[in-house]
């Protein structure tokens, strides 16, 4: 509900911030840390390039977004395939339903938040009203 | 006359009908060994609202037991166990309220002897191909050896092995089973329902972690004969394989809960060795990377505790089941060794006898990602976008696993060790339908299998097992390519190529019978081919296939959406991204195939490829004669425990 509460304080029309996964965290040891450039991104709208991952069991009411392609069979956890920067993104237009897969590489914009809990990246998806009008040809998927 | 018999058999009817439902677990015609614990468990469900159980009774073996119903009209009897072999009955039987009529039901399950006075086998090493069919081996054998004048030119590992047999793989509701069941029927003689590990189903499904038991393989002989456990695999460890030696939980996904259990019940199963991906269920919740999360955790059940699943009342160590926990620290102050990365692997000290490896956040990556990184360590690669660019292959797993089993075996006075090398990802990538890495997956599991081979010519009493859990994606070498690359890469695109009487030109490159003929491989040193896409490649074709295209070339990246805006297809194709890679615009899915190949329709729904009930071959290794020979012909997946243990015992 909080993240959902965040979406309408972002600018509708601001130009995203672009995240790139190569400049999300830096591996310290046991795990990992976030750049400045990610913890700066907190709370902002972002745009992210990468893939859906493709999940035999699809989570409900949004996605899992990675840096490359990820294939998961059988449940393994929900999440075992996943590279650890992957960000959920939440489709508030799926309500509890599984998003339809999407191939090839996608731009993803919305407000991203880093949480306590995993899953520590939520990036809540713009909803259509709230995407600046595309560049060019259009949205990326149509 | 006729009237009144129908109203007599109504009668009869409705009192069957009006009588509860009873299930009893183990199930009918459940085996075990002589000793072996397992938890009984009796339902009843009334047959309509509002009515309520009474006298519930159960007996075993002729012998009433005491028993009081829980809130889910069940009771369970933990750590049971029956000394001497022979049949058992399990009868049960209740009544409900304003019927009087009791029902009853019965399963009989059979007790066997495993032990003797032969000289028993004190080292089991199980190498399991996840998902390896025979043609999944014999694609990595052509692979790696190609033919002459029909003759191999060299034999995987795993086919030098005497013991030869063929194993079915249903689990306890399916013909068709998933990787929990798989295993566990392995090492614990029952079969349990698809997505659970080492329990038997109940009627209280939102708790996973307090189902009825069942005593593993490597629990047993720990408590017996003090037998040290090893967990290997190139899976997150808390995937169901490896989680399948020890875990009890109906629900294999529960990742903070079976990790917390490896912790837990390490001294009932005698866990020294745990190597594999899945760090992030070991750092502590908040932490960036980790997973830990009370949705997938659990309490333990205070029955649990208080039974002979406990002995001692202590055995079991629940003092790090918080999400909280920096799991990593907790296993470093029980004697483990910490490695994150081969370079640490190979530091551990040479007298270590614990060992805790964990070389990726979730599962480690394949050994075509792994093997590119180690020859142009300077390009970024699959492994760097998972943060993981130092991996052990799995015969280096297996390795470092053995030294440190075999050093408990001289600190202990040689109690022995059993030890778990999983090769995961040759189910998951045919899953994926990716034919080129399922291969190289098997070639490197094949390795693993190699170095538990030579253990076990150095040390007589060790036996080691191939096994697959199941087959997956009826992954099968069809022939191979008739073109060379050049030419497959200048042939023009087959993608609308989808009316039956329109060829693919992909379709008609592949030469079957004789067209196939030998391909020939270039195997570097590192045992691996040079390339995947060579002229005259092996095509494999996959049975149990969902949608796909296909081009018969190993899988790169996939490209840009030509959608995308112009700047960011600018970016893409400049290769501003994780990997470097360079990108062109592409419509959908996997690409280039779905440029270029040509369209294969699934016979199953959904995006993957599907494991499939057909029987996977086994292979056993040990010097002892007697042994493998029990394990020639045809079997079922649960004789494979009880031979086994057999073997273990002497009784053989």
């Amino acid at each position: 509900m909080a993240v959902l509460m965040a979406s309408p304080a972002i600018h509708a029309q601001a130009e995203p911030i672009d995240l790139s996964f190569k400049d999300m965290f830096r591996a310290t040891g046991r795990g990992l840390s976030p750049t400045p450039a990610l913890e700066a991104a907190n709370g902002k709208r972002v745009r992210v390039l990468g893939f859906m991952a493709r999940l035999e069991e699809a989570p409900k009411g949004g996605f899992w977004l990675c840096s490359s392609p990820v294939f998961q069979d059988e449940s393994g956890a929900g999440s075992g395939e996943l590279p650890p920067n992957a960000i959920y993104v939440i489709v508030r237009g799926a309500g509890k339903k599984p998003v339809a897969y999407l191939a090839g590489k996608l731009a993803i914009s919305g407000v991203l938040q880093i949480k306590k809990e995993a899953p520590r990246l939520v990036l809540t998806l713009d909803s259509p009203k709230e995407i600046a009008p595309a560049k060019g040809k259009g949205s990326p998927r149509q | 006359m006729k009237l009144l018999c129908i109203g007599t058999l109504a009668m009869v009817a409705c009192s069957v009908i009006a009588a509860p439902k009873i299930r009893i677990m183990p199930y009918d015609q459940a085996r075990f060994i002589e000793g072996q614990m397992f938890d009984v468990r009796v339902e009843f469900t009334p047959s309509a609202a509002g009515r309520t159980i009474l006298q519930p009774k159960l007996e075993i073996g002729g012998k009433d037991y005491p028993v009081k119903l829980d809130k889910a009209n069940g009771f369970t009897i933990r750590a049971f166990s029956v000394a001497k072999a022979g049949p058992v009955n399990i009868q049960a039987s209740a009544s409900e309220s304003g019927d009087e009529t009791a029902a009853s039901k019965s399963a009989k399950i059979v007790i066997e002897s495993a032990g003797g006075r032969k000289r028993r086998i004190k080292n089991i090493i199980i190498c399991l191909g996840d998902g390896m069919g025979i043609a999944h081996r014999t694609a990595a054998r052509v692979v790696r050896f190609g033919h002459t004048n029909g003759i191999p030119n060299g034999w995987l590992n795993m086919d030098q092995m005497p013991g030869y047999g063929a194993v079915t793989t249903s689990s306890l509701v399916s013909m068709v089973t998933d990787s929990a069941p798989g295993m566990t029927g392995y090492v614990s003689g029952s079969h349990n329902d698809n997505g659970s590990e080492g329990v038997y189903p109940d009627n209280t499904p939102t708790d996973a972690f307090d189902n009825p038991r069942i005593e593993y393989l490597s629990q047993f002989l720990h408590r017996k004969f003090g037998t040290a456990l090893g967990i290997v695999t190139t899976a997150d460890v808390e995937d169901a394989t490896p989680a399948s030696q020890m875990v009890h939980t109906y629900d294999r996904g529960k990742g903070t809960g079976i990790v917390n259990q490896f912790f837990a019940e390490r001294n009932r199963s005698g866990l020294q060795v745990l190597m594999g991906g899945g760090r992030r269920w070991f750092l502590p919740q908040g932490e960036f990377g980790s997973s830990r999360s009370s949705s997938s955790n659990y309490q333990y059940p205070p029955d649990v505790l208080n039974s002979g699943w406990n002995p001692g009342g202590n055995t079991i160590d629940t003092s790090s089941m918080a999400e909280s926990i920096d799991l990593i620290k907790k296993f470093e102050g029980q004697g483990f060794k910490y490695a994150g990365t081969n370079t640490e692997l190979k530091s551990i000290p040479a007298d270590a006898t614990k060992l805790l490896g964990l070389f990726g956040f979730g599962n480690m990556n394949t050994s075509l990602d792994k093997i590119a990184k180690r020859r142009t360590p300077n390009k970024l690669g699959v492994v760097d976008d998972y943060f993981a660019p130092d991996q052990p292959m799995l015969d280096e797993m297996a390795t470092a696993a053995i030294k440190v089993l075999d050093n408990n075996n001289k600190a202990n006075g040689n109690k022995g060790f059993n030890l778990l090398i999983e090769g995961a990802h040759i189910d998951k990538m045919s899953h994926a339908m990716d034919a080129d890495r399922a291969i190289w997956e098997t070639l490197e599991f094949d390795r693993a299998v190699g170095v538990a081979m030579e253990f076990a010519k150095q040390n007589e009493d060790t036996l080691v097992i191939v096994l697959a859990d199941h087959e997956c994606s009826g992954f099968s070498l069809i022939g191979a390519l008739t073109k060379s690359m050049a030419e497959m890469n200048a042939l023009p695109s087959d993608k609308d190529k989808t009316q039956p009487g329109i060829a693919p030109d992909r379709q008609k490159a592949v030469g079957v019978y004789e067209d196939a003929g030998f391909p020939k491989y270039n195997i570097l040193t590192d045992g691996f081919p040079a390339a995947s896409d060579i002229d005259r490649k092996v095509v494999v074709g996959f049975g149990a296939n969902g949608d796909r295209f296909e081009d018969w070339m190993t899988k790169p990246m996939p490209i840009v959406d030509s959608l995308l805006s112009n700047d960011i297809k600018a970016k893409m194709q400049k290769g501003d991204v994780p990997t470097g890679g360079k990108y062109v615009v592409a419509p959908i899915d996997r690409s280039p195939e779905s440029l270029r190949g040509f369209f294969v329709r699934g016979q199953v729904p959904g995006v993957q490829a599907v494991h499939t009930g057909t029987d996977i071959p086994v292979s056993v290794y040990t010097k002892n004669r007697d042994i493998w020979l029990q394990f020639v012909g045809p079997q079922q997946n649960i004789d494979i425990f009880f031979k086994l243990m057999r073997a273990a015992m002497g009784g053989y």
